[in-house]
Formats: structure tokens, sequence, C-alpha cells
């Protein structure tokens, strides 16, 4: 039964990571759309099928393993992400939409 | 031809890269060309090394007797690991005499680096046959 | 052989060749990024988990390392580039990528026709595996072999790396002026950076601790114990804007702790410890092996931390008319 539930929900978060890559190739290739999609999704996805592993192998110091591996995810993936759109800001980037509007 | 698929993967990489330190104009990707040069023999010996079995040389306990045909050879996978950190070492002097260069000369393509240093020794131009310089930084 | 592997093995050529061809520096460095990262995976599943850390940790410096040179020093002399651009014409472009084709095709043809067949040899990983645990102690082979029977190998290993940063110190050019750039301060600002660190150090130091201390029962090792805590101390000081730190006094003690990995396997083979010549029991492997790992570990962590922190904070390109 268990092992019906992670697999699903494992299963879930594949999805959630296949969404994002179709979503990243929308949207005109502007890059704070596409920034803002593949944070999101990475750290939603890799916590999905986190979960689904931890429930998969049962309660052991494997599972204590993930759940660090998750921790350091969910902290550290938006840092980078806000990182890396501070110095494109701070660098003059300027979106497509924007830069549309200034012109017109 | 009798080969492994572990064996051609790696010579095939070596040659890709070979080509690729011949063709390039710039040195950072020279540099580059460099070490995937080095990682496709580091993949060599360890397609060798794990030609019979690809379990990891780590054992649970100390009464375990393995079947040896089932495990990885943990030699060159020890001898790989110093090689990895040498490759360390190799690319930090590799950039470091890059930079001195691009101090003297504030160029990273070979061609316009081997026109000016020709140029400051007082020698005449060579033709250097087929001058480019695509790659932009 | 599972498919697996063949279809990474596939993936790993093809970002590769990528790389080969592509035309900005920047994407050369991004593609040589996502060819590391399948070459960790490749290792891991070939068996190599030691290995695959290494490789892992060590890309992910490599990339930063090309990424700072570019933006901080080549970035700013495309002066001279445009000159050469009009020199340029199509038949010796031509000329310059077939004849090197041509030749790499013709060298992997003779390579394929001419290697020798069953060099594979099983004789020395049976004799290792059946013997490891007597003679160096430890469950893990690969931290028995390079610390035990090919102790050597790491020693000169270690002397390369002293070697490596002795030379970068020597050629590269240092001035103390380059602290008040300024164009680092615009992290210290960030405040979320802060607090970011403050949280994850903690995490990294404990990783670091445990992978030098499990070095000889599971995968990890001094190697990549040391890759860990120079990535501490290079986030730390980085992250919070502090530039003078004794970098002479790391040197020194650089040195210093390759004397003791020298002087520490000798001992170790003198006294008898390594191959059993007295009963000495697991204890003292045990010790050894640690101490062995620690060393080493702190012997990386020096040299990378020297080799990083000269490139990011101390290093600058002079301004014009700056003279040498």
């Amino acid at each position: 039964m268990i092992y019906i539930l992670s697999y699903i929900i494992i299963g879930l978060g594949i999805l959630f990571m296949l969404f994002g890559v179709i979503g990243l190739f929308q949207r005109k290739r502007d890059f704070y759309y596409r920034i803002l999609i593949a944070c999101k999704v990475d750290t939603v996805g890799m916590i999905t099928i986190g979960i689904g592993m931890a429930l998969r192998h049962g309660i052991s110091f494997f599972t204590g393993k993930i759940f660090l591996i998750l921790l350091i995810i969910v902290v550290l993936n938006p840092f980078v992400a806000h990182i890396v759109t501070q110095a494109a800001y701070k660098s003059g980037f300027i979106s497509v939409y924007k830069r549309k509007d200034g012109d017109a | 031809m009798d080969f492994h698929i572990l064996d051609i993967f790696p010579v095939l990489l070596f040659f890709i890269s070979f080509f690729g330190i011949i063709t390039s104009g710039n040195i950072v990707k020279s540099i580059v060309m460099v070490i995937i040069m080095q990682t496709s023999v580091i993949m060599f010996w360890l397609g060798v090394g794990a030609r019979f079995g690809t379990t990891p040389p780590i054992f649970e306990d100390i009464t375990e007797i393995a079947d040896p045909n089932a495990i990885a050879d943990p030699l060159p996978q020890a001898l790989m690991l110093t090689a990895i950190i040498i490759g360390v070492a190799v690319t930090a002097i590799n950039i470091t005499m890059l930079n001195a260069l691009f101090r003297k000369y504030k160029t990273v393509e070979w061609d316009t680096m081997q026109e000016l240093a020709v140029k400051d020794e007082g020698l005449e131009v060579q033709d250097l046959g087929g001058v480019t310089s695509e790659s932009t930084i | 052989m599972n498919n697996l592997i063949i279809v990474l093995l596939v993936f790993w050529i093809i970002s590769s060749i990528w790389c080969v061809f592509a035309q900005k520096t920047y994407r050369v460095i991004i593609f040589f990024g996502v060819f590391s990262l399948l070459t960790a995976a490749i290792y891991l599943f070939l068996g190599a988990p030691d290995v695959a850390m290494a490789e892992a940790g060590i890309s992910a410096f490599t990339t930063i390392f090309f990424i700072v040179c570019v933006e901080k020093y080549y970035s700013r002399g495309e002066g001279l580039k445009h000159e050469m651009a009009t020199k340029t014409n199509k038949p010796r472009k031509i000329t310059r990528y077939i004849f090197p084709f041509i030749f790499c095709v013709a060298l992997l043809v003779l390579f394929l026709n001419f290697a020798p067949t069953g060099y594979v040899v099983t004789e020395l990983r049976d004799q290792y595996l059946q013997m490891f645990m007597h003679d160096v102690g430890g469950l893990n082979a690969v931290t028995a072999i390079y610390l035990g029977y090919r102790v050597y190998d790491t020693l000169f290993e270690a002397l390369l790396l002293v070697v490596a940063v002795v030379a970068v110190i020597h050629l590269s050019w240092y001035e103390k002026t380059a602290v008040s750039d300024g164009k680092h301060s615009e992290m210290e600002r960030s405040r979320m950076a802060k607090f970011t660190m403050r949280i994850i150090c903690p995490i990294i130091l404990l990783f670091g601790t445990y992978l030098v201390l499990n070095g000889h029962i599971s995968a990890g090792g001094g190697f990549l114990g040391g890759l860990a805590f120079a990535s501490f101390i290079i986030c730390r000081f980085l992250v919070l804007g502090i530039y003078d730190l004794p970098i002479e006094k790391a040197i020194r003690m650089e040195e210093i702790v390759f004397i003791n990995i020298v002087i520490l396997p000798i001992l170790a083979i003198f006294t008898g410890i390594m191959y059993l010549a007295w009963d000495a029991t697991e204890i003292f492997q045990n010790i050894y092996l640690i101490a062995m790992s620690g060393l080493i570990g702190m012997k990386v962590t020096l040299g990378f931390f020297v080799l990083f922190y000269r490139y990011i904070a101390i290093e600058r390109l002079p301004e014009e008319g700056e003279g040498e």
C-alpha cells in the first residue's frame, strides 16, 4: 500500500518537472520568467520526489539523509535564483515586455 | 575489432577533444578541451575497472568475503582520484599562465597573441594561415 | 552493463561536441559544466562513488574559476579583436577545420585497429580485495589503496598541489589595494545572502567532518572533506566580505601539513602498523587512517583556499596607465 503511494508521489514530482520544462520554452525566452519557472519547478519537484523516496524506504538513517538534502535544497535553491536575478538586474538587463512598453 | 562499449566512447571523446584543441582560436576553450581530454582518460580507466561488475568496492562488514567478480576494480579508482586533483593543479597553472599573458598582450586569441608576440620581438609578421577570430566573449 | 549507462554516454559525447562547436566563451564554460555533471553521473553508475563525488566538487570549482577569470579579466580586452576579424576568408577557414577532422578520424581508425585486446587483469584486484582489510584496515578498498598500498602516489600528488600553489603565487600579481576594489561590495549589502550562509555553513561543516571521519568505512575521504571545508571557507568569507585573511600563513601552514603527510606513512610502515608486523589491533589502523585523512583534508583545504581566494578576492587587472 505504502509502496503504491510512494510511486504515485514520485510520479507526481516527475510530472511537476515535466510541466516546468514545457513552461521554460514558452514566454518568448524572457530571462526573468524563465528563472522564476526554473526555480519553482526545481524546488517543488525535488521536494516531492524526496518525500516519495523517504516513504518508499521507511524510517532509517537513509531517510535522515534525504531530509537533510531536502533542507539544503529548500534553503539554497531560492537563494541562488535570488542572487542570479539580482545580478541580472544590477547589470542592467531589462525584461522583454518592459522593453516593448518603453518603446511604444 | 573486439571492443567493449566502455572503450569506444572514451577513445571517441579523446579524439573529439583533440580536434577541439587544434581548431579552437580561443585559449580559454583550449584549456577546457585539455580538461575534457583528461576526463576521457579517467573514464577509460574506470571503464576497464568496471568491466565485470559495477558494485562499489565498499563493504558492510569485516567478515564479508564478497564474490570478487561482481565488484568494480578499486585500483584504477584510487589512482584516478589522485589524477583528478592533479588535473585541478594543472588547470590552475594554465589559467595563471594565461592571466600573465593576458596582462601583457590584452587578448585571449591564439593568432592575435602570436602576431603581437612576433611584432614585439622585431621579427617579420609571418603568414599564419587562415587567421580567424570567431570566438567572442 | 545496463542501458542507462549507454544513454548517459551518448549524452556525454553530445555535450562535448556542443563544447567543441560553441562560439562564445561563456557557452563553452556552461556546456563544460553540463559535461562534468554527466561525467559524475556516469562515474557513479560505474561503481566509483569516491571519484564521482570528487569530480562533482571539482567541476563546480573549475567552472567558477573560468567564469571569474572571463568576467574579471578577459572581457576587457576586446579592442584588439576587431582588427583581426577582417582578415578571415572562407577557403582557409574550411581547410582549418577539414584537415584536423581528417587527421583525428584517421588516428581514431588507427587506434581502433591496432589497440591490444585482453588487457584487463584481475589478479591484482582479487589480491587487494582479499587482503586490504587485514593489511591496511577499514572497509573501503579505495581508501585502503591510496592510503596504504600506494601511499607514495598520494605523497607525490600532495607535492604537486604544493608546487601548483607556489607556482600560482609566483606567476600572478598581488596588490594590496585591490581589496578596496568595490566590485564585490554589492554582495555585502544582500542581507539574504548573510542569512542563508548562517544556515548553510554549519551543514557544510557537518558534511565535511562526516566525510573526513568516515572516509575509511564508506565513500568519502580526505580529498572530499577538504573540498567541503574549502567551499565553507570560500562561502563564508566571500559572502560576508572579509578580504584580509592571512594568506601567507595559509601557505606556510600548507607546507607544514605536507611535511606531516610525508612523515606519517613512513612512521606507520616502520612501526609495523600498516602490515600488522606486531600485534597491532584495528584501533591503531583506524587511528592512522583517520589521521591521514584529516591531514590530506587540511592540505586540500588550504591549497584550494589559496588558489580560489587569490583569483576571486585579491587579484585585479591594473587600470590603463598604471604600469606593470
